[in-house]
């Protein structure tokens, strides 16, 4: 355990017995990974919010039963990727708009990604690439190359294991590119 | 690095980070205020101080109320005051000598009965001393 370990499990301690102040220190620090991170995976920034105050309140209520061996981060990542989960969830039962189910993710994209990349920012080309990856490739993407955790976190967030975490990176960063390049075939049908 | 690898990394990094709005900031402030844990989620008396201010009004209340109690108690002219309850030898010994007159008044009845009835019945002086002393030996007795 390294001495950022330490200052995470001390600050969680903190948080455990009430110390608002620690709270506040841990909010700062967390709050706009965990707002970017919902903000990808539910593609919309208003409810993106609402998963970061669910997360943090949850964090607030169940501090004690943090446990040091998983980091802070990876820890407030799954908390923030159960909630937008069982939101998906929530949604696509009304509306069947999200798709979590990943046999169910094989529409094939609509752009031709020359013209995309004229029409639209490059910034909305990768968010649309991103949505429609299946929920756990998009998951893993986001967390290793935007919040910056490694295989055995991201693993941690997806409660998977590392083998399963690194085949899922390889998955997605191939159809990603096939997405944002138009060669997307549509022929991977399954996600882990 | 795999081809994927640097495409998908030069890809998300395109995007902007998003911040946080000032109303989740606040939101997100207020959860320590508005869903306290630990010992304050159940203590039913807010700050700590309050139960500490309470405990010394009561006391203060109580050096008031005693004292006017004291006063009434003793305006009955109850035998039980704090001032006698104090001293249990003295009530005891007080309760001892309550009970000693009681069995001379006791005592003294009876001789008026056994006059009345020697009166009645006419006594001479010789039966006289008969009855007292017939009626000292049975009040000597130990009752039953």
């Amino acid at each position: 355990m390294n001495l950022n370990d330490l200052e995470e499990k001390a600050l969680m301690e903190r948080i455990a017995r009430g110390d608002a102040g620690a709270f506040r220190e841990l909010s700062d620090k967390h709050l706009g990974p965990i707002v970017t991170f919902a903000t990808r995976l539910i593609q919309n920034q208003a409810e993106a919010e609402e998963i970061a105050q669910e997360t943090f309140l949850r964090a607030w209520q169940n501090a004690s039963r943090y446990e040091s061996k998983a980091k802070l981060t990876s820890w407030l990542h799954t908390i923030a990727r159960n909630v937008a989960i069982d939101r998906m969830r929530k949604k696509s039962r009304n509306e069947e708009a999200f798709e979590i189910d990943d046999e169910r993710d094989h529409a094939p994209y609509s752009g031709r990604p020359s013209q995309l990349l004229v029409q639209k920012q490059q910034h909305e080309d990768v968010q649309d690439a991103l949505g429609r990856l299946p929920e756990r490739q998009r998951s893993a993407l986001l967390l290793c190359h935007e919040q910056g955790l490694s295989n055995p976190e991201i693993a941690q967030v997806l409660e998977t294991s590392v083998e399963a975490t690194e085949s899922l990176l390889s998955r997605g960063r191939r159809r990603l590119r096939d997405l944002l390049t138009g060669q997307d075939n549509s022929k991977e049908t399954t996600d882990d | 690095m795999t081809d994927d690898e640097r495409f998908s990394q030069a890809a998300i990094s395109r995007l902007t980070p998003v911040a946080p709005s000032a109303n989740l900031r606040r939101l997100v402030a207020q959860i320590p205020i508005e869903h306290p844990h630990g010992v304050r989620s159940f203590w039913p008396f807010g700050n700590l101080w309050v139960p500490g201010f309470a405990l010394a009004a009561a006391a203060l209340l109580g050096l008031f109320v005693g004292s006017d109690w004291d006063s009434l108690m003793d305006a009955e002219g109850s035998t039980t005051s704090s001032s006698h309850v104090s001293e249990d030898g003295a009530v005891a010994k007080e309760a001892a000598s309550t009970d000693r007159v009681d069995s001379e008044v006791i005592e003294d009845e009876d001789l008026d009965d056994l006059i009345m009835m020697a009166t009645a019945a006419h006594f001479s002086p010789d039966d006289w001393d008969l009855v007292m002393t017939s009626a000292h030996n049975d009040l000597s007795e130990e009752p039953y």
